[in-house]
């Protein structure tokens, strides 16, 4: 009898070991997949999975990331998110019209329900609280985007400025049509600018308040109003700080379509905080799709296309192609060497960063 | 050669212009959050009364945003977008275009086949709650509006029926200014004043799947 139990047992643990998985390396090592990231200096910064949800934060410069998602997740629409500092962001979940807030890195997180499901975020510190700014979206009809304007103060949100809706003509209000991508506010708390991407040729918008967004007046770029024929597409401005001053730059893509094929120019615009005018900072001329541009101080300025790497770090003069990198699709330097880029191909993510400016990448996530 | 406009504004006062300046079809959206540009079964009543064609577009949230288009976003547009047309009595066969409203990228292209396999699984559902509910199964064509290489790309996975070529010259980087071979609505121009109300202008190239009551 024991020794039929034996072979029993020996019976059993060879079929056992047959048919148990063999996990391989790769399985064992978790991967996830970024749509954006945000690196705040050497070790630290904060990625997002829009589409899943997802956030995840890094201490280790790339090498490994934690999911730190708050619970009772879904999905997240493209700038519905802001990330200040390693500890302190905001995530705004469409589902539930919920805005996550964490200051302690992700541990812990706070939910308020918010009047829009889908909006450009900002914030930024004012004594022991946050003042922020929400360009709410009424979503998109073929190119024509509907938008409010609100403000986060004292713990709760306030409807500045109602948007234009269509059959309306409301005045000093921003306009209903075209497509609203990009928005910021200056530290004043009164000037703010919105710009706005047409479709149809020599024509874009650009909207400033100057009384914290209440009322809104459209301005021109004279460099592109001769330029009837040729395609805008508008980009987020962005503050650059020059000690205590703050200037506002604005990319804007000029397309230029010939027979066979497609100029393109990026005109970078500037204007500071006082300043009346726009002035053409510095133009890029080349032959390729722009996918990303990261102006990192008042020198080293880069534009990723669809193929390769542009740098300028003398203030803007000289442009350089420096390299290519296949599948990017995000540039961000934390200073004028070290910079991060996320690369996206078949849904999967691989993060590259160079030491050396741009020139040299090496993959740090996977590992 | 057919011609006509896509435009969020209720169209319902100013059907008379419409067809005094030869347009025989109205592009009008589904949409069931922001309801703010979306089709009424009383405006399709107006319109059909007047004798011009719906084309029907589903475009509710962030048609603009590379991030949304996922499977299980498709799948929920998919489900509500034919509930959508099937509350409304839109004729059986005929599209919905699904618009995908950006200048996608090949780093864009398989979330947005993701998107259009997750928008049949939602139309899959949609038939099969009608059985459970002892409805009758309308059925209708999933299409698709967006640009010249996603017109391509959705052709080639072959789950679109109808194709809209949006407007957008710089688009697929130029491709987008050509004509696309086999489109069935073509846009020619956006944000046009028509009427009154502000307008896209398309061109359709024969049967686009419009429908009336």
């Amino acid at each position: 009898m024991k020794k039929i139990l034996l072979i029993l047992i020996l019976l059993l643990t060879f079929f056992s070991a047959c048919s148990k998985k063999v996990t391989s390396p790769s399985e064992l090592t978790q991967t996830y997949n970024f749509d954006s990231i945000t690196i705040f200096d050497i070790n630290n910064g904060w990625a997002i999975n829009e589409g899943e949800g997802e956030v995840y934060k890094t201490q280790d410069g790339g090498k490994s990331w934690v999911d730190v998602s708050p619970k009772n997740k879904s999905s997240i629409f493209s700038y519905s998110w802001y990330f200040m500092d390693p500890y302190t962001s905001w995530v705004l979940y469409s589902d539930t019209f919920t805005l996550y807030s964490t200051e302690d890195g992700g541990t812990h997180w706070k939910s308020n329900k918010v009047p829009f499901d889908s909006a450009i975020l900002l914030f930024t510190r004012s004594g022991n609280s946050f003042i922020g700014w929400a360009l709410k979206s009424y979503g998109m009809a073929s190119g024509d985007e509907p938008v409010d304007l609100y403000k986060f103060e004292n713990d709760s949100w306030m409807l500045v400025s109602k948007g234009e809706m269509p059959q309306e003509n409301r005045k000093n209000a921003i306009p209903w049509t075209d497509e609203k991508n990009g928005f910021v506010m200056l530290p004043d708390m009164l000037t703010g600018f919105v710009t706005i991407e047409y479709r149809s040729p020599g024509d874009y918008g650009l909207y400033a308040t100057d009384d914290g967004g209440k009322t809104w007046h459209r301005e021109r770029l004279g460099k592109l109003e001769s330029k009837k024929d040729e395609f805008f597409v508008m980009y987020a401005p962005k503050l650059l700080h020059y000690g205590t001053k703050v200037a506002v730059i604005l990319p804007v893509l000029c397309e230029k379509i010939s027979s066979n094929h497609m100029n393109y120019s990026i005109i970078f615009f500037s204007k500071d905080a006082e300043g009346t005018t726009w002035h053409e900072e510095s133009t890029l001329k080349i032959k390729e799709r722009v996918i990303y541009m990261d102006i990192e101080d008042q020198f080293h300025w880069w534009v990723l296309t669809e193929g390769n790497l542009y740098k300028t770090e003398d203030g803007r003069k000289n442009w350089v192609e420096i390299s290519s990198i296949k599948g990017a699709v995000q540039i961000q330097f934390i200073n004028s060497k070290t910079g991060f880029a996320l690369v996206k191909s078949d849904n999967k993510t691989v993060l590259l960063r160079s030491d050396d400016g741009g020139n040299f990448w090496k993959v740090v996530y996977p590992d | 050669m057919g011609n006509g406009i896509h435009t969020a504004t209720n169209v319902s006062n100013v059907l008379n212009c419409l067809k005094s300046n030869g347009k025989t079809f109205v592009g009008r959206y589904f949409a069931v959050v922001n309801t703010w540009k979306a089709l009424t079964r009383a405006e399709a009543q107006n319109i059909s009364a007047a004798g011009i064609y719906i084309v029907s577009i589903w475009e509710d949230r962030d048609g603009e945003d590379p991030s949304y288009f996922s499977y299980s976003n498709g799948k929920s547009d998919g489900k509500n977008a034919f509930n959508y047309a099937a509350n409304l009595g839109q004729l059986a066969n005929t599209p919905v275009y699904f618009a995908v409203d950006f200048d996608a990228k090949l780093s864009n292209k398989q979330s947005i086949l993701d998107y259009f396999n997750g928008a049949r699984d939602g139309y899959l559902q949609y038939l099969h709650d009608r059985h459970e509910f002892g409805l009758p199964e309308i059925y209708y064509k999933i299409s698709v509006y967006g640009s010249y290489d996603v017109l391509t790309w959705c052709k080639d996975q072959g789950i679109a029926t109808y194709f809209f070529q949006a407007y957008a010259p710089g688009w697929s980087s130029g491709r987008n200014a050509n004509p696309w071979a086999g489109y069935h609505l073509r846009q020619v121009a956006s944000n046009q004043s028509l009427c009154s109300i502000n307008v896209n202008l398309d061109v359709s190239s024969g049967a686009a799947g419009g429908w009336k009551y």
